[in-house]
């Protein structure tokens, strides 16, 4: 067996010479070593794509390309061959999400309490924002890194797309084979390979963008500027970031994003600028799979499985969300449920903090569902159909790059091994192709002493153990190297000490010399028997994986119904709902009636009146309301419940552009909380830190479906202003008093020149879409000023943060001048002193019931201000600005009887009807009569008092709430959890790797919260 | 039926407030009502439904008091009073008596304006301040305090609150000229904030939280504590000290016995670990300030005769997972597993938001107590928990005249009207500034009140 030889051969390429390889344009040192030798690999079982496998075929390649790979292929004389029998060869890998040979990034350096950095830190041609890096060329400080590249071939990786991950816009990324020894200049496969985006601004230590909705809105209008920039021929600026933010537009888009929620918002961006990105996401999107099919993107995913947490503590268990227990038993199944919903997507080893857990990570996705054949096409074909170069890269076809693995056996299965990676037609020798598996069973002879020995485990971690005369079994060390084995004994059962034995691969057997505890060496050998028992085909068989269903939401009280299940019912409006004997308070003329009933068909109530039979056809669900009251669904003017990452952008005096309706949350918890406290819509708000802030949201309580879907449906869009402390900074701390304005008086300022700057800006497309001249060039679209001249046009409502009675009659002022209305003053503590000239201006007023003193300008505030303004014939509502007072706003409705002595009636008004009038969807909602829509609370006593519970909560005739259903989901969750956990004991005992529990409370929001920080201070003030 | 429950109410004045419209006219200007005269007359109070505070009510009660102190509380029914053997007497028939509320562990009088950094005097410097003392940092003309006792809340746990051991708390009478006038009882207790094995999660911009690895520091946290302790313990034992030590000095009443360690925590680990050191340290009496998860250990607080005072009713459940109404029933799940309890309401706004006590046990009474347990969980049981219960938290012979009427249920804010109140006899004026703005506005634009 000349296998030495072969060897030598099939390594050759790893002399010294070619280390030296060089470059055509580089000058050479010494006498060149060119090599255009063929390689042939014979016998090997031949994967071309995940499509095709040529059984017995010759792969021939010839100067890093691929000549032939057929079952005939004719062999060239001279050239060097390697039988492969019994072996595979496979397309090399394509990772699509890397940062390979890219300098590191440093992380911005914030200081929460520190001065504001209001600009671009960056010096020279640059656009304003410092997030924006589309000017960084991945190419152009790409640099072979070994130890990188090594990792990733041992993996199977071959080419690997690779970016700086850093900011908002991140420039270009580039293609690059991870041959390092060849230079940069022959790596690089494609300079501009794709564009990456997403939603961090990365080492930016600017203010802006300081929360999701602004990194959002940045990225909008860079889309529009730089749309604006290349069209405009007049323009009097050169803007590095825009120029390169254009040159990116020809390539494909990546989008990372760290939630499934954001996948969508993404996509949604992609919508608007016409650009479909492929997704880099975060693994968690089979919790909302049906939503991602339909936005009909491609992806990017990893395989970062979570370890399971260590609760053997039951109360460390407690620390642990519900979400992130069923994630971690859910994880390994995400790839198995977009290849089911047929969402394309390639697989990244981005994410995985340990590189090592790449293969067992992706064998668990087969295990769990991932189709082998899939698996090869998220790895090959799909991303190179996705960097376009399908040509090249991703299959092993004539022409092709010379990019493939030679492996022991199928690729996927658990005991296969990579033994060479080939990148360019350079090989890297991962495993000894030629090694012989010395895994069996063996008998080792010495001295008349006989022992079994077993060898098992991995090739290149081998485990071993002797059986004793009593069939105890001891453990010995085994090292196996070059042919030879070096085993040490546990002294102690046995009298050896340690074995070198020489391995025959023609006998299958060992001979060699043992060292006994006497001191003496005695020859011995080892016979093979049998073969290794393969305890891990036994194991697999037992563990065919068991995972809970997907829970809408993925949270506690979320329900295994899927999406559609719900959207159907919402959408047709199937069914008709018959509450009986309920005392109904109408909110309408007719009062409160007792013993009525209400017939809703269709999501709307047709009819109220007592003793209503249901048709017979229409198969009505009864609900009995006996003693009980039924009543509209609680409105929350003010909420900042279901909002992701951000409920400020107050790094500016306007952040008009920013929408809350981008960052909805269809996760978070408070919205069932709500639910359970009657509330069936809320009105999401921007923060208060700015005088101009974001745009609101009004949402449907619609617990399990997902953000786009809970939006209200045609409503009068609205903004958030504030006033006050909260806008000047007064509570930011003594660093904080660089941002205009500092004081009262620069507020009105801020908006007489915001208003200013909208009319002019109005004017402008005004004359600019009146003209006829069809080459004259469109004004830049500015959606700060768009979403003002919204205001200015009546199409968008304000409601304005506000307490003292200066600041909200200077408003007023404002707005009589530059020709708008205040709709609402939201908390307008002071109302009660202004109320005569609020009502002049037509504003409507959204207070708390008894808030104060938690700061100056709220020294002067009265619980009787909500009494006072309805005296006054105000448009009142009481609000919450509070996930926890949120679920009780009847309680705060009936403060104004203790405090002002309201009605019953009106002070149920005041959290129902009221707020549907001031949101101008009183003609829909708010009360209980015919045609409205059936957004119902059945309460189990009067609504005003503190023993009222609400018992189903019915938004659009759908029961989002019923407290019979809410004792079942508690059972539910609790036995979910258990199973979970007793599942990650069990793991823990097996040896699994495990976390430490971590508590993970979703964040509160309040007016003040501002992003940049982890202020408590700020949670406060309201 | 939408009965007036407003303090103007027609049927109310003619009947027994015109004393009462006199005093409030006086104050109309006054920012804050004047500390209340000395009450030298004996009253009665009939046609009542007492709700005495122990557990106990009567239907048609009558309630007689004099030199501070209640002489009589009895069913009318059965009671025979001697016509003028009161100077006065208040006929209020069908409206409740309560003892006057108590607020334990609260800032309110010692902070005014939550925002304003000098109004707030709760913060010491320090990590172990037992000598520093709540009391004489008490405003007792805050403007908050009016507010409060116009919902019947007539005494305060004034508390500090930073570093390990805060400093002592001292009970309160929501009424008096100064801090001297205004104690009931002086440093009853000390406030430990026990370290915490976790924290929660942190904010992260740059996408979901970032989970907390819990508090790296607790080991040495908690061992910093026991040789505070320790050394305290020591110190206090020896029969003549070197050098006097202000800090160790303060704890002498924790070892005694005359004073109350309250320990604040929460998590369930902790609240074991508190229990666990309170053992160790021999404390004689120790109240749970907070117990969040108290209800996962109650077997394990009864046994050490551990009372908890409960976090603010009107909170979120802390996990997800959790009951959507856990924080409601709280009181409940104690109450079932005969835990001592009463609630408290420190946390956001906790000066103002004392005025909401009353409502916070009608949440417990609609989440699992009777109307009495609940009256007890913010008067009885609060003066028991705090060792005053000899002398307030229920209308009771011998004790002090602390009570207030209610025109209807005062643990539903759609009922609860103060019309009169009593503290230690005197009569209380139960004006506040935020009335008089109001009535100043309604002047302004003609409208009723």
């Amino acid at each position: 067996m000349n296998l030495t030889k072969k060897l030598a051969l099939a390594f050759c390429v790893f002399s010294p010479a070619f280390l030296n390889s060089q470059t055509v344009t580089f000058p050479t040192n010494g006498a060149p070593n060119p090599n255009h030798n063929y390689y042939a690999f014979t016998n090997c079982t031949l994967h071309v794509d995940a499509g095709a496998v040529i059984n017995n075929a010759t792969l021939l390649i010839k100067d890093g390309q691929i000549i032939d790979a057929a079952e005939k292929v004719k062999v060239p004389d001279g050239a060097v061959t390697v039988d492969l029998k019994g072996k595979h060869i496979y397309p090399s890998f394509i990772e699509m999400y890397s940062d390979y040979g890219m300098p590191e990034n440093k992380p911005a350096q914030r200081n929460f309490f520190g001065a504001p950095q209001m600009e671009n830190n960056i010096k020279g041609a640059y656009g304003w924002n410092q997030a924006i890096k589309a000017d960084v060329n991945g190419y152009a400080v790409f640099a072979n890194n070994e130890a990188k590249a090594d990792e990733l071939r041992k993996m199977g990786f071959g080419t690997v797309l690779t970016s700086q991950k850093d900011g908002i816009v991140r420039g270009s990324g580039t293609v690059v084979l991870l041959n390092t020894q060849k230079k940069e200049n022959e790596n690089i496969l494609k300079d501009r390979a794709a564009a990456f985006y997403s939603f961090s601004k990365g080492s930016s230590a600017q203010d802006y963008p300081s929360s999701l909705m602004g990194s959002i809105a940045l990225l909008r209008q860079t889309y529009l500027d730089a749309q604006w920039y290349a069209t405009n021929k007049n323009k009097t600026e050169y803007n590095i970031s825009l120029e390169a933010f254009n040159s990116l537009q020809t390539l494909p888009s990546i989008f990372e994003v760290s939630t499934k929620l954001s996948a969508l918002r993404a996509d949604k961006i992609g919508d608007e600028f016409k650009t479909k990105y492929i997704i880099k996401g975060s693994g968690d999107e089979y919790q909302r799979i049906n939503d991602l099919e339909l936005a009909n993107c491609r992806f990017i995913i990893p395989l970062n499985f979570p370890d399971a947490y260590d609760v053997e503590d039951a109360y460390d268990a407690e620390l642990v969300s519900t979400a992130d227990l069923k994630h971690w038993e859910m994880a390994p199944a995400n790839a198995k449920f977009m290849q089911d919903n047929f969402i394309p997507f390639a697989i990244t080893t981005a994410d995985l903090k340990d590189k090592a857990k790449f293969w067992k990570n992706l064998r668990k996705a087969i295990q769990y569902g991932l189709n082998e054949q899939n698996a090869l096409k998220t790895l090959t074909t799909i991303p190179a159909q996705m960097l376009g170069m399908s040509d090249k890269i991703g299959a092993l076809k004539k022409g092709m790059l010379a990019n493939f693995i030679i492996t022991s056996k199928s690729v996927f299965d658990e005991d296969a091994v990579i033994y060479e990676n080939w990148v360019g037609g350079y090989p890297y020798r991962i495993r000894d192709i030629h090694a012989p598996d010395i895994r069996g069973k063996y008998e080792l002879s010495y001295d008349n002493n006989k022992y079994k020995v077993e060898i098992g485990g991995e090739p290149d971690k081998l485990n071993s153990n002797i059986i004793l005369k009593d069939t105890a079994k001891s453990n010995l060390s085994v090292i196996f190297k070059s042919g030879n084995a070096v085993f040490n004994f546990n002294k102690d059962s046995l009298t050896l000490v340690q074995a070198q034995l020489n391995y025959s691969e023609v006998t299958n057997s060992f001979v060699g010399k043992v060292l006994a505890g006497n001191g003496k060496w005695y020859d011995a050998s080892m016979v093979r028997i049998g073969d290794a028992t393969d305890k891990k085909k036994e194991e697999k068989k037992k563990d065919a994986p068991q995972y809970g269903e997907v829970f809408y939401p993925f949270t506690s009280y979320g329900r295994p119904e899927l999406k559609e299940n719900i959207v159907q019912r919402f959408k047709n409006r199937l069914g008709a709902v018959l509450i009986k004997k309920a005392t109904v308070w109408t909110n309408d003329s007719v009062g409160i009636l007792k013993e009525h009933d209400v017939y809703v068909v269709d999501g709307k109530i047709v009819r109220v009146a007592p003793n209503i039979e249901a048709p017979k056809g229409a198969f009505a669900k009864v609900i009995d309301g006996k003693g009980k009251h039924l009543t509209a669904g609680i409105i929350d003017e003010h909420s900042h419940i279901a909002i992701s990452e951000g409920v400020n952008e107050g790094t500016q005096s306007s952040s008009s552009e920013v929408r809350i309706g981008d960052v909805v949350n269809s996760d978070d918890i408070n919205i069932y909380r709500q639910l359970s406290g009657g509330v069936t819509s809320a009105h999401l708000l921007h923060g208060s830190a700015n005088a101009i802030g974001g745009q609101t949201q009004l949402i449907k309580l619609r617990w399990g479906l997902a953000p786009e879907d809970m939006k209200y449906e045609k409503w009068d869009g609205f903004i958030k202003f504030a006033l006050g402390e909260n806008v000047k900074q007064s509570n930011w701390g003594d660093l904080n008093t660089v941002r205009f304005p500092q004081t009262r008086m620069g507020v009105e300022q801020v908006y007489y020149d915001y208003f200013t700057r909208a009319k002019e800006y109005s004017s402008k497309w005004k004359a600019f879409n009146e003209s006829k001249e069809k080459t004259k060039i469109a004004p830049r679209r500015d959606i700060e000023l768009d979403a003002l001249v919204e205001i200015l046009d009546k199409k968008r409502f304000i409601t304005c943060h506000s307490y003292v009675k200066s600041e909200i009659d200077m408003l007023m002022h404002v707005g009589d001048s530059m020709g708008f209305k205040v709709n609402t003053f939201t908390h307008i503590l002071e109302g009660y002193k202004v109320a005569d000239k609020m009502k002049k201006h037509g504003a409507a007023a959204s207070t708390f019931s008894d808030w104060w003193a938690y700061k100056m300008e709220v020294m002067d505030a009265i619980p009787y201000n909500a009494a006072l303004l309805m005296k006054m014939g105000l448009v009142t509502s009481i609000n919450s600005d509070d996930a926890e007072m949120g679920r009780r706003l009847n309680q705060e409705a009936a403060k104004s009887i203790k405090y002002g002595g309201l009605s019953e009636e009106e002070a149920w008004k005041l959290c129902t009807l009221n707020p549907a009038k001031m949101l101008h969807i009183d003609d829909k909602v708010g009360s209980v009569k015919a045609g409205k829509v059936a957004d119902l609370v059945l309460w189990s006593d009067n609504p005003l008092s503190i023993n009222a519970k609400a018992e189903k909560t019915i938004i659009d005739g759908i029961i989002y709430y019923d407290v019979d259903e809410d004792a079942k989901l508690r059972e539910e969750i609790k036995k979910e959890r258990a199973r979970i956990i007793s599942k990650m004991i069990k793991e823990k005992q097996n040896g699994a790797n495990t976390q430490k529990p971590v508590s993970r409370r979703p964040r509160l929001y309040h007016c003040d919260t501002m992003e940049d920080g982890t202020l408590d201070e700020f949670e406060i003030q309201n | 039926m939408t009965m007036k429950r407003n303090i103007w109410s027609s049927e109310i004045r003619n009947v027994l407030l015109i004393p009462f419209l006199i005093l409030n006219s006086a104050f109309l200007i006054a920012q804050t009502p004047t500390a209340s005269a000395r009450q030298g007359k004996s009253i009665l109070v009939t046609g009542v439904i007492v709700h005495m505070g122990n557990g106990k009510v009567i239907e048609n009660g009558v309630i007689g008091f004099k030199d501070g102190k209640i002489t009589l509380v009895g069913d009318a029914t059965t009671i025979k009073i001697e016509a003028g053997a009161y100077d006065t007497t208040y006929a209020l028939n069908g409206m409740h008596a309560y003892p006057g509320f108590i607020a334990p562990n609260t800032t309110l009088g010692i902070t005014e304006v939550d925002a304003v950094r000098s109004t707030n005097d709760f913060n010491e410097v320090g990590s172990y301040n037992p000598h520093v003392r709540a009391l004489i940092a008490y405003n007792a003309e805050g403007k908050v305090i009016t507010t409060v006792r116009t919902n019947g809340i007539l005494y305060a746990q004034v508390t500090p609150r930073r570093g390990t051991v805060s400093g002592s708390s001292s009970v309160m009478g929501l009424d008096g000229w100064n801090w001297e006038d205004a104690t009931f009882k002086k440093d009853d207790g000390i406030h430990l904030n026990f370290p915490k094995v976790t924290f929660r999660a942190q904010f992260n911009i740059e996408g979901p939280d970032v989970p907390t690895t819990g508090n790296t520091k607790y080991d040495e946290q908690v061992n910093e504590l026991k040789k505070f302790f320790a050394d305290a313990k020591s110190y206090c034992a020896q029969a003549t000290v070197e050098e006097k030590n202000l800090r160790y000095e303060a704890m002498r009443g924790i070892f005694k016995g005359t004073q109350i360690l309250y320990i604040h925590t929460d998590f369930v680990k902790d609240i074991i670990a508190s229990v666990n050191f309170a053992t160790q340290f021999g404390i004689k009496k120790t109240v749970i300030v907070g117990g969040n998860d108290s209800w996962k250990v109650s077997k394990l607080l009864k046994k050490n005769n551990i009372p908890v005072m409960i976090t603010r009713m009107h909170s979120l459940p802390e996990a997800d997972f959790d009951d959507v109404d856990l924080p409601y029933k709280l009181a409940y799940l104690l109450q079932k597993d005969s835990v001592q309890f009463c609630l408290q309401n420190a946390g956001d706004q906790e000066g103002q938001n004392v005025r909401n006590i009353p409502f916070l046990a009608g949440t417990a009474r609609a989440y699992g107590l009777s109307n009495e347990e609940a009256v007890a969980s913010i008067s009885y049981s609060v003066a028991k928990i705090m060792g005053v219960d000899k002398e307030i938290g229920s209308i009771e012979s011998g004790k002090n005249a602390s009570f207030f009427i209610s025109t209807g249920d005062a643990l539903d804010m759609k009922t609860n009207n103060v019309i009169l109140a009593f503290l230690n006899g005197k009569k209380l004026a139960l004006t506040n500034t935020q009335q008089e703005q109001y009535k100043r506005y309604c002047n302004k634009y003609g409208i009723k009140p």
